[in-house]
C-alpha cells in the first residue's frame, strides 16, 4: 500500500523517520564504538546540541570502575562544558547517568545517580547555579546497544546533556485550567480513551474505550465505560465506592468514606497505579501533573474536534505527556496524552474529551446505585477478571 | 479509606481507563488460529460499502507525530471535514493551530487554498477522484493519507502490500461499537476500526512508523458521517474571496500539519 510509482506514498512519514534518523546520525552509536566516539568529542558539537536541543552523550567522562568518582583526565571536558554553560546562561541541563547491566538493577540505578550527581557537583564546583542543572539516573533501564559485548556495554555506560526547556507561558495556561476546573463543583463530559499495548513482535495496537464522567465536587463521582472487551459503570457517592460490570451483571461494592481526590491519591500513591485521566478530576489537577516535571513546552495552537486549543508538552523521567487546553472562557482538556518512556514503541494513553458541561448544564445525579439491570452481588475477586482491559487471550507481562 | 486492596486495583484500572502504561503484552497469540480472513473480510465489507456511497459527507480530526531531536514524541492535531460525490467531485478543508487549508476539485480544475495567507493554486485536471488523489500525491507530494478510504477501490489499494492481517476484536471509538482490525506491511503498521453491523463505515485509521523504535503514529479519526449527502454542487468549485491570490503551489506555504520549525526547539 505504501509504494506507488516507486515512491512511498506517505510522504509524511518518510518524513517523520527521516527527523528521527537524522537525530541517530548524529550519535551514531550504533556505528561506533565508545572509544571513537570519545576521540570525536569536540567541544563545538556539544555545544552544537545543546543549541539545538539535541541529547548529547558525553563519552569522554570516565569514572573509576564501579564508582562516581570522576577521573582527573575528564576535568577538561568538565571545564568545557561549564563555559558553555557561562557562555549561554539562560541554558538549564539535565544529566542523566545510565550503567550496563553487570551489577544489580538496583545497584546500578544508584551508581547513576551517583555519576550524574557527581557531574553536577563537578559543574557546581566550576560556578555554575545549582538550579541550571538536574542530576537523574536510569541505571541499565535505557541501554542504547547489546550487553552482551564489551563494546556494547562501554556504549551503554554514559552520561548524556539534556537541555530542557522551561516555559512559563505553558505552566499558566496548565495553572488556569486547573483553577478552572477546581472552581466547577460539578461537571459532565463524554470521553474517548485509547491504551497501547505492544506485541512481542513490536506490533502496536490501541484498545479504544468510549465513556461519560460526571463529578460533583467534593465527592461523588460516577463513571461509565465500554470498551471491545469491558463495559462497567464505577459509582462513587463519598461514602461508598460501587463497580458495576455491565457484561456479566455483576457488581461489587465497599465502603471508602472520603473524597474523590483522597480516593485517587491513595489509588496513586499506596498502590502504584498510574491513573493518567483521573489527575485532571482533582482538585490541584496542577500540582498532581507538574509533580516530578523536568521540561514543559508550549507548542502553540491546535485544533481538536474543531475546538481551537493550546497544545503544552511536558516530560517527566518515565512518561511524557501532552495536553491541548481549550481556548477562551472556558479553559477545559480536550485531549490528554501521556507517553511511556519505559516500554519498546512508546506506547501511549489518550483520552480525549466531548461535551464538556459545567455547573447547571450537568444532568442531575443523586449517586445512589439502583441495581436497574437486577445485578447479581459478587466479592470483588470473582468481578475482577471481568473487568479487564484485555481480552483473556492477551496475557500481561512485565515492563521491558 | 478503608478498601480491600484487590477493589483499590480494578478501581484504578477502570476509573477513566488507565492502567499502567509500562505494561507490554507478551504473549497475544489468540485463542483460536487467525489467518487473517476475517480482517479481510470486514476491510472487504468496508470498501465495498465506501465505494458504493455516490455521496459522502464527513467530519474528521487528524493528529501527526514527529519526534524531537531530544527524542520527545509530539503531537499536532487538526480538525476538518470532507465532502465527495463520485465519480469526480471532492471538497475538504482543514484546519490546524497553524494551517487553515481548503481543497476543491470539480471534475476539471483543482484547487488549493490557504485561507490563512488567503492565497490559493489552481491546476486543470480533468479526471475522477482517484486520478486527482494520485496528481497530488505524485506532482504536489502531499500524503493525503486517509485518502486510500475514499478511493473506488479501497481494499485494493489498501491490502496490497500487507503481510499480516488481525481481526483484535472491538472497540469503542465515539460511543459507537467497532470492529478492530490490524495489519502490517514491511514500512509501517496500520489499524482500522470498521463500525460493526450493517454500516460497514471507518471510524479511526492509525498508521504506524516501523523506522524508529518510537513508531510515531499518523491518526485519521472521522467524527462524523453522512451518506448519500445532498452536496450542491457549488460547494465543489472555489470562489476566490476579495483580494485572494494565486500562486504557484510551492508558494502557498502553511499547509503542513507539522508547524515550520518545531524540530529544532520550540518557541518557549
Amino acid at each position: 500500500m505504501i509504494i506507488s510509482g516507486g515512491t512511498p506514498k506517505y510522504r509524511k512519514l518518510a518524513l517523520i523517520c527521516s527527523v528521527a534518523l537524522l537525530t541517530i546520525a548524529s550519535t551514531p552509536v550504533w556505528a561506533q564504538t565508545a572509544e571513537e566516539q570519545e576521540r570525536s568529542y569536540r567541544r563545538e558539537a556539544m555545544e552544537q546540541a545543546l543549541q539545538t536541543r539535541e541529547r548529547y552523550n558525553l563519552y569522554g567522562l570516565h569514572f573509576d570502575s564501579d564508582k562516581a568518582t570522576i577521573q582527573p583526565e575528564s576535568k577538561s571536558l568538565l571545564d568545557d562544558i561549564a563555559t558553555s554553560l557561562k557562555n549561554f546562561p539562560d541554558w538549564e541541563v539535565r544529566i542523566v547517568g545510565h550503567t550496563d547491566s553487570t551489577a544489580d538493577a538496583q545497584h546500578n540505578l544508584q551508581l547513576s545517580v551517583d555519576r550524574a550527581l557527581a557531574v553536577k557537583t563537578a559543574l557546581v564546583d566550576r560556578g555554575v547555579e545549582p538550579k541550571r542543572l538536574t542530576a537523574e539516573g536510569v541505571g541499565e533501564s535505557k541501554p542504547i546497544a547489546s550487553n552482551a559485548t564489551p563494546d556494547g556495554r562501554a556504549l551503554n555506560r554514559r552520561v548524556e546533556l539534556d537541555r530542557v526547556t522551561n516555559s512559563a507561558e505553558a505552566k499558566k495556561l496548565l495553572k488556569a485550567m486547573s483553577d478552572f476546573l477546581a472552581a466547577q463543583k460539578s461537571l459532565s463530559a463524554g470521553f474517548d480513551t485509547v491504551w497501547e499495548v505492544v506485541t512481542p513482535t513490536d506490533q502496536k495496537l490501541g484498545l479504544a474505550s468510549s465513556g461519560t464522567v460526571t463529578l460533583v465536587r467534593p465527592d461523588k463521582v460516577r463513571v461509565a465505560r465500554s470498551g471491545g472487551f469491558a463495559d462497567f459503570e464505577i459509582l462513587f457517592n463519598g461514602k461508598t465506592l460501587t463497580l458495576l460490570g455491565k457484561n456479566a451483571n455483576l457488581y461489587t461494592q465497599a465502603a471508602a468514606p472520603g473524597t474523590v481526590d483522597q480516593l485517587i491519591d491513595e489509588l496513586r500513591d499506596k498502590y502504584n497505579r498510574p491513573l493518567p485521566g483521573a489527575d485532571l478530576l482533582m482538585t490541584d489537577s496542577y500540582g498532581e501533573l507538574m509533580q516530578d516535571v523536568y521540561d514543559s513546552k508550549d507548542l502553540g495552537s491546535g485544533v481538536v474536534n474543531g475546538v481551537e486549543c493550546d497544545t503544552l508538552a511536558f516530560r517527566k523521567k518515565d512518561v511524557d505527556w501532552q495536553i491541548w487546553i481549550a481556548q477562551g472562557d472556558h479553559p477545559y482538556p480536550c485531549r490528554f496524552v501521556v507517553t511511556s518512556k519505559m516500554a519498546g514503541g512508546d506506547p501511549q494513553y489518550t483520552i480525549q474529551f466531548r461535551d464538556w458541561k459545567f455547573g447547571g448544564d450537568v444532568a442531575a445525579d443523586d449517586f445512589v446505585f439502583k441495581n436497574a439491570s437486577n445485578a447479581k452481588e459478587v466479592a470483588l475477586k470473582d468481578v475482577q477478571d471481568k473487568l479487564a482491559d484485555l481480552p483473556a487471550n492477551f496475557t500481561m507481562g512485565a515492563a521491558k | 479509606m478503608i478498601l480491600a486492596s484487590q477493589l483499590r486495583r480494578a478501581f484504578a484500572v477502570g476509573l477513566l481507563a488507565g492502567a499502567a502504561l509500562s505494561l507490554a503484552i507478551l504473549g497475544a497469540s489468540r485463542a483460536r488460529a487467525d489467518n487473517g480472513d476475517d480482517a479481510r473480510a470486514i476491510l472487504k465489507a468496508m470498501s465495498d460499502y465506501v465505494s458504493s456511497q455516490k455521496s459522502i459527507a464527513a467530519t474528521f480530526n487528524t493528529d501527526i507525530e514527529v519526534i524531537t531531536p531530544d527524542l520527545q514524541k509530539i503531537q499536532f492535531d487538526s480538525s476538518g471535514q470532507l465532502q465527495l460525490n463520485r465519480p469526480d467531485k471532492l471538497h475538504a478543508s482543514r484546519t490546524g493551530g497553524y494551517t487553515d487549508v481548503e481543497l476543491f476539485f470539480d471534475g476539471k480544475t483543482f484547487v488549493v487554498a490557504n485561507r490563512k495567507d488567503n492565497l490559493f493554486t489552481q491546476v486543470d485536471a480533468p479526471g475522477s477522484l482517484d486520478q486527482i488523489v494520485e496528481k497530488i500525491r505524485k506532482e504536489l507530494g502531499v500524503d493525503l493519507p486517509g485518502a486510500d478510504l475514499f478511493l473506488s477501490n479501497p481494499y485494493q489499494v489498501l491490502s496490497a502490500d500487507v503481510i499480516d492481517a488481525k481481526h483484535i476484536g472491538r472497540g469503542v471509538i465515539n460511543g459507537v461499537e467497532c470492529e478492530h482490525l490490524a495489519f502490517r506491511n514491511d514500512d509501517t503498521d496500520w489499524q482500522l476500526w470498521v463500525q460493526a453491523g450493517a454500516t460497514p463505515i471507518p471510524c479511526k485509521f492509525v498508521i504506524t512508523s516501523k523506522a524508529t523504535t518510537s513508531g510515531p503514529q499518523y491518526t485519521l479519526l472521522i467524527t462524523d458521517w453522512t451518506s448519500d449527502a445532498a452536496i450542491p454542487p457549488e460547494a465543489f468549485s472555489y470562489k476566490a474571496p476579495d483580494g485572494a491570490k494565486k500562486v504557484e503551489f510551492d508558494s502557498l506555504s502553511a499547509i503542513d500539519e507539522v508547524p515550520p520549525g518545531v524540530i529544532k526547539g520550540s518557541k518557549q
